[in-house]
């Protein structure tokens, strides 16, 4: 993990990957604050009609709900990439892996932070009244972070060692779209009776953790926060093994 | 004090086909693929100190650019142990470490954090690079636009500018004009005239000849033979003239 010894570099690097995505655009990464905003206020209005509540509380809902849906599903998707993909480096120069995977969840934390940003100004701009405890967000947001690194490591490992993983990922995590309250409330599956549903399902937590404290100003269910904190020792157990297993073998693999 | 320390490195390299990465196969297989392993590199035990000048010879697919990655410390041994003390540069196919769509300037700049320099001291090698590659208004071009020439003249910018303790070159001269070459010759003799150590490899016989202090000869993987560089030479092509008289007949 000597990655973590070279903070400015993968800073560095995560800052290069975002400005490379949006390379061609004039815009630049103002196009995800538009994107982001766009999704959140059309997608707010349509499905608060539908559930006939307060658009004003939907709007930022489905956009800090979406910004977190997003780092999930990149940590995952982008993750399983992030080796297989960095022959490039790999075979050219001793790079640390940690390096690699940091810059991407670097890059992907950036995002989180701007959706969440887009979400919670929508939310005041709407009137809703802004507190100091908006700021308990902080420890469900490094939580998240954490989670979301240990997921990529393990993503990445898996990733340079099965290659079709992508596909079959990208068809499970649209189902566990559809299954994780984030554009309804959680409340409507557990009143009919699907609380399983919920709370067996560990990304409700990463939701839960920065959208409860950044829309209420209170924490969250004390429960979603060991429900992390499970997920991410698990998750940091599987990197361990893989990385004893297999990091002497993707330079071979890449 | 900088230098390399092989002590019976083995790398063996897994041939692995598309099956192998396949995560539905390996799910509805019950038994366990066989993977085969070619030895790339065997037992290959070898000291280089500080000053050397080494030139790797051997025929196509001996083994000479997985022996070079081992020294890079790009390449982790299978067996045996392998001691770096210094810092590695290493130039191996040209477009390896470069991101196309970035342009020369922040490939220079990729690069450079990646072997390790940080603000102030990055600028400063951005230009000396420049100055070196001397690709004109090209430097502010994706790469993915460069000629062959042109990524011999940035990489090899690159890889020498930060004055490596261990260089690493794998048959880089071949796409440089003839300029460039006695720039590079120049460079790579002021490296080696500074106490570094500086590893080639090249079917360039005569070269090696004359700028090498040593020649390693690896055959099949294992070294066959390390000594003066006109004698290994010699003794390779006697070999290689006697096989090909082999198939001739």
């Amino acid at each position: 993990m000597d990655g973590f010894a070279h903070t400015s570099l993968w800073i560095y690097l995560g800052n290069q990957y975002i400005e490379s995505r949006f390379r061609r655009s004039a815009l630049g990464p103002l196009w995800f604050v538009i994107n982001a905003l766009a999704f959140s206020v059309i997608a707010g209005m349509i499905w608060s009609a539908i559930f006939g509540t307060d658009v004003r509380e939907f709007i930022p809902m489905i956009g800090i709900g979406f910004a977190i849906w997003g780092f999930i599903m990149a940590c995952f998707i982008e993750g399983s990439g992030i080796l297989a993909t960095s022959g490039n480096f790999i075979k050219q120069m001793s790079i640390s892996h940690s390096t690699l995977i940091l810059r991407v969840v670097y890059a992907q934390i950036v995002y989180l932070v701007i959706g969440c940003a887009v979400g919670y100004i929508a939310s005041v701009v709407l009137g809703r009244p802004t507190s100091i405890g908006s700021l308990l967000f902080l420890p469900g947001f490094f939580l998240v972070a954490l989670a979301g690194f240990f997921t990529a490591t393990v993503m990445s490992y898996f990733g340079a060692r099965y290659r079709d993983l992508s596909h079959g990922l990208g068809a499970a995590l649209q189902v566990l779209f559809v299954a994780t309250p984030i554009i309804y409330p959680a409340e409507i599956l557990i009143k009919k009776g699907y609380g399983l549903a919920v709370y067996l399902n560990p990304f409700h937590a990463w939701i839960e953790v920065i959208r409860v404290p950044l829309m209420k100003g209170v924490l969250a269910d004390p429960v979603n926060y060991v429900s992390l904190v499970i997920y991410c020792v698990v998750a940091g157990l599987i990197a361990w093994l893989q990385i004893g297993r297999w990091s002497s073998k993707v330079v071979f693999w890449v | 004090m900088i230098g390399i320390e092989l002590r019976g490195a083995t790398v063996d390299f897994p041939l692995v086909g598309p099956e192998f990465f396949s995560f539905k196969k390996s799910l509805l297989s019950h038994h366990r693929p066989l993977i085969e392993h070619v030895r790339a590199v065997n037992n290959v035990s070898l000291t280089i100190k500080e000053g050397e000048r080494v030139g790797l010879i051997g025929a196509n697919g001996a083994g000479k650019t997985s022996l070079l990655k081992v020294l890079a410390g790009i390449y982790p041994p299978t067996r045996g142990k392998v001691m770096i003390k210094g810092k590695v540069s290493a130039l191996f196919d040209l477009t390896t470490g470069m991101d196309m769509e970035l342009n020369g300037v922040e490939n220079i700049k990729l690069r450079l954090m990646l072997l390790g320099y940080r603000g102030g001291k990055i600028n400063q090698l951005v230009e000396e690079v420049i100055d070196f590659a001397e690709l004109g208004d090209f430097i502010h071009m994706p790469v993915r636009t460069y000629s062959s020439g042109m990524f011999v003249r940035l990489s090899f910018g690159i890889c020498t500018v930060m004055a490596p303790e261990i260089l690493v070159l794998d048959e880089f001269l071949g796409a440089g004009d003839a300029a460039f070459a006695k720039k590079a010759e120049t460079k790579v003799r002021s490296l080696m005239d500074s106490g570094n150590i500086v590893i080639v490899s090249s079917h360039a016989l005569s070269g090696i000849t004359a700028e090498c202090t040593r020649c390693i000869w690896i055959d099949k993987g294992r070294l066959r033979a390390s000594g003066p560089p006109a004698e290994i030479v010699q003794e390779y092509l006697a070999t290689a003239t006697a096989a090909r008289e082999d198939d001739l007949v």
